[in-house]
Parts: C-alpha cells; sequence; structure tokens
C-alpha cells in the first residue's frame, strides 16, 4: 500500500474520531430541546460517516475496477432519487428503462475500459440524441420537450457528472503514473470536507444567509469559513497530489465554489419539487444525493481542469483491442 | 388467494374464502380496486369490500396507498424501473350499517387517497 495514502486515511480517521468525541460529549453537555436534536442529528451524521469513508477508503484498496463499479451503483442510486421526484408521464416509461438498464451501464463500462474518447461523448451526444429518438416512438405528444430535457439532465448530473471521479484513475500523469487513486481521493476528500466544514462554521457561527429561498442552511459565515478552512487542509495534502502547495491551494478553492454551487442548484430543485431531502436512505444527512449533490458539478471542472494543466493527454481514440475487434 | 376473474358462482363465492381466513384469525390484504388504470389514479373500489366489511363490521379497515407502483411497472408494460415506492398507512375505517353500499365504498376509497 502507498505510503501517501496511508496517511491520507490516517488523516480521515483522526477527524471522524475528533468528530466522534466531540458528539459524545455534547450530547452530555446540551440540555435544550432544540440544541439536543441538532446533536442527535450531528452523531447521526459522524456514524454515517464513518461507513461511508470505511467503505470509500476499502473500495480505493481494491483498485480501478472496485472503484468504478462504487461509483456506477451510487450513480444508479443517485439517478432513481432524482427520477422518482421529477414527475414523469407514461410515456417516458421506455426512455427510463433505458436510462437504467443501457445508458448508465454503458457509460460505466466505457469508464472501466478506459476508453476515454466515447466516455467523453456518451451521453452528452448519443444518450441525447437516442432519449427523444425513443419517446417520439411512443407517439405521445404531451410534455415531450419537459420529460426528454428532464431525463436528459438527471444522465448529465447523477450517471454523466459523478463518472468523473473515478475516471480521474485513468487520467495520465507526468511523474503521477500509478499513483491516481490519491488524486481522487484528494478530490472527494476535499469536497466533502468543505461540506462537512461548512456545516460545522454555519451551525457554530451563522448569521447571514446567502439565499434563503433557495437553502434556508446556507450562511455566508459557514461558506466562507467551511471553504477557507477545507483549502488550508486540503493544501497541506499537496505532497499526495501532483500540484505544488499553492496549485493544490487553487484546485482545492475552486472545487470548494463549484461544489457550493452544485449544493444550491440541487436545492433549487428540491424546493421547487417541494421536498427537503432526495430520499432518506443515509441516516441524518437524507438520500444518496443530499450527500453527492456538491460532488456532481465539481467532478467534471476538477477532472478537466487537472487533465488540462497537468496531464500528458488524454487519447480519445479507442483501445487497441476494440480496434483490432473493428477493423478485422 | 387468488381469484378467479370469470366463472365465479354462488358455491365458488370468493368472499367466502376470504371469510374463512378471517374467521380463523388471519389479517387480510386486499385490493379493493380489482385491476389498476392506465394513468395511475385510484378506481373505484368494487363491492367485495363492502361484503366482506358487513360480515365482519368489528374488524378495522387499514388503507395502505401504495405510491409509485404505476410509475415502476405501468400497466401493459413488462419493464420494471427502478424507483422509489412508499407504503402509506391511513387512519383505519370501520363499516357504518347505516351507510349505503357505493357511500362506505366512496368513503372506503377517499380514506386511502387522502392523508388525514
Amino acid at each position: 500500500m502507498d505510503p501517501e495514502l496511508k496517511i491520507l486515511f490516517g488523516v480521515i480517521g483522526g477527524i471522524l474520531l475528533v468528530a466522534s468525541i466531540v458528539g459524545a460529549v455534547l450530547a452530555k453537555v446540551v440540555k435544550s430541546d432544540g440544541g439536543r436534536a441538532t446533536v442527535a442529528n450531528l452523531n447521526a451524521r459522524t456514524r454515517s460517516w464513518w461507513i461511508m469513508a470505511g467503505i470509500f477508503c476499502a473500495t480505493i484498496l481494491m483498485g480501478h475496477i472496485f472503484t468504478t463499479v462504487l461509483f456506477g451503483c451510487l450513480s444508479f442510486l443517485a439517478l432513481r432519487e432524482f427520477i422518482t421526484l421529477n414527475q414523469t408521464e407514461r410515456a417516458d416509461h421506455g426512455v427510463l428503462f433505458w436510462s437504467f438498464f443501457i445508458i448508465t451501464p454503458i457509460h460505466y463500462l466505457l469508464v472501466g475500459i478506459q476508453w476515454y474518447g466515447l466516455f467523453s461523448i456518451f451521453i452528452p451526444v448519443y444518450a441525447f440524441v437516442l432519449i427523444p429518438f425513443r419517446r417520439v416512438l411512443t407517439g405521445e405528444t404531451k410534455g415531450f420537450l419537459a420529460s426528454t430535457s428532464k431525463i436528459q439532465w438527471a444522465l448529465m448530473v447523477c450517471v454523466y457528472a459523478v463518472s468523473h471521479i473515478p475516471m480521474l484513475l485513468t487520467l495520465p500523469m507526468h511523474g503521477f503514473e500509478g499513483q491516481n487513486s490519491k488524486l481522487l481521493f484528494f478530490f472527494v476528500m476535499t469536497v466533502q470536507m468543505s461540506d462537512v466544514m461548512q456545516y460545522v462554521w454555519g451551525k457554530t457561527c451563522g448569521k447571514h444567509k446567502v439565499s434563503p429561498n433557495v437553502s434556508p442552511s446556507k450562511t455566508w459565515e459557514g461558506t466562507i469559513g467551511g471553504i477557507a478552512t477545507t483549502v488550508a487542509i486540503s493544501a497541506s495534502l499537496w505532497w499526495a497530489t501532483p500540484f505544488n502547495p499553492w496549485q493544490a491551494a487553487l484546485m482545492s478553492l475552486v472545487i470548494c465554489i463549484a461544489g457550493f454551487f452544485g449544493g444550491l442548484v440541487l436545492s433549487a430543485i428540491k424546493r421547487d419539487l417541494g421536498v427537503k431531502d432526495w430520499g432518506s436512505s443515509i441516516a441524518g444527512h437524507g438520500g444518496f444525493l443530499d450527500r453527492m449533490d456538491s460532488l456532481c458539478f465539481a467532478a467534471p471542472l476538477f477532472f478537466h481542469l487537472t487533465g488540462f494543466y497537468f496531464g500528458t493527454g488524454i487519447d480519445p481514440a479507442a483501445p487497441g483491442w476494440i480496434l483490432n475487434l473493428l477493423c478485422k | 388467494m387468488l381469484i378467479p376473474r370469470e366463472g365465479i358462482t354462488r358455491s365458488n363465492n370468493p368472499v367466502d374464502r376470504l371469510a374463512a381466513a378471517l374467521e380463523a384469525g388471519r389479517s387480510i390484504l386486499i385490493f379493493p380496486e380489482g385491476t389498476r388504470r392506465e394513468d395511475g389514479s385510484v378506481g373505484e373500489f368494487r363491492a367485495g369490500l363492502h361484503h366482506l366489511a358487513k360480515r365482519f363490521p368489528a374488524i378495522p379497515l387499514v388503507p395502505v396507498y401504495l405510491e409509485n407502483l404505476s410509475r415502476i411497472l405501468p400497466k401493459g408494460s413488462f419493464l420494471p424501473v427502478p424507483l422509489i415506492a412508499q407504503a402509506h398507512f391511513r387512519e383505519p375505517i370501520r363499516f357504518d350499517e347505516t351507510e349505503p353500499k357505493s357511500t362506505f365504498l366512496t368513503r372506503a376509497r377517499e380514506a386511502l387517497i387522502h392523508q388525514k
């Protein structure tokens, strides 16, 4: 096991240990009813964090295939939550079946075989073309554009964007060969840390709401404090990345800001649908999409920024064995 | 308990079989619509529920609303879509002997659809 990865796992374990101890102390100290509810939620969140971090770290150690499968499953579950809450029509049934059982698996297969060229256009081009084709076959015109747009959006956010996280493992970089799992770890840790720190700062000294209409829990104090803390922590982990300290700081700032807006955007959709959470699968957090909202929008940005400035150029051609198969 | 859709006579009346199960002290789960609608809305309740309730006026009837089933597997489709389904348990209702059959069935349907 990569010794630097060991340290990264240690950092996460340490932070969660501190959170668990603080939670246990708060549970003893806090007496007011409102405070008790907050502490109970905090402790539920921390317990879920231990499980999520454990699964994530174990999967990273198991390698590229397992990581791809993990994020494939997460995409599937996020898509399920997104489509469940966004009402679709009877005529969308066929398209939805395609989205869940054909488009999503094929897309993750492309991540698995590392065919960047098709991966990067499969959903934006092929799914974009096929979805309205399939829908028009039903002969139903009611809500045509609304439905096809919703489904395309759902695939872009839940599948395409999220899949850039396991795709980080395939990004070729000078002097960083075989170490991409640390890059993936750096990204996911920065996004999630940013969420946690914004929550902590917001709960302790949040006063001025950023956008009360969209997300009543986001405050300026929480956002700025959370992002500043995260950038500091992430920048101090520059040695595990292909970046130098200031590059790591800049990258984590971009990740945090994209993550913040991602959370805000998905929050706006939730408010429009009149719900508080996307689901109830993760105790204390809500649904899978509630935990992944900030990852969705930051992942493609981080992937391309890293690839553009630090990569050695991604070969967009099909893998050799596929070309052999097709051209024989 | 499978209920034949055709050829129902006095001798093989499915309500008798349900009644036997209730007398044996078991709970039964019934789908009073008898079918599903194309658009997923709740259909009119069939008379079987009334027959049963009349024979067992003391037994509480718990309406359970199954949300999203028509989106998961609409009538006429063989391919399921894995959406999240929810079962909503409503306040139990009871048989009222002063009530005509159609009023009872409407009341039962309303209790299923609307959250109190």
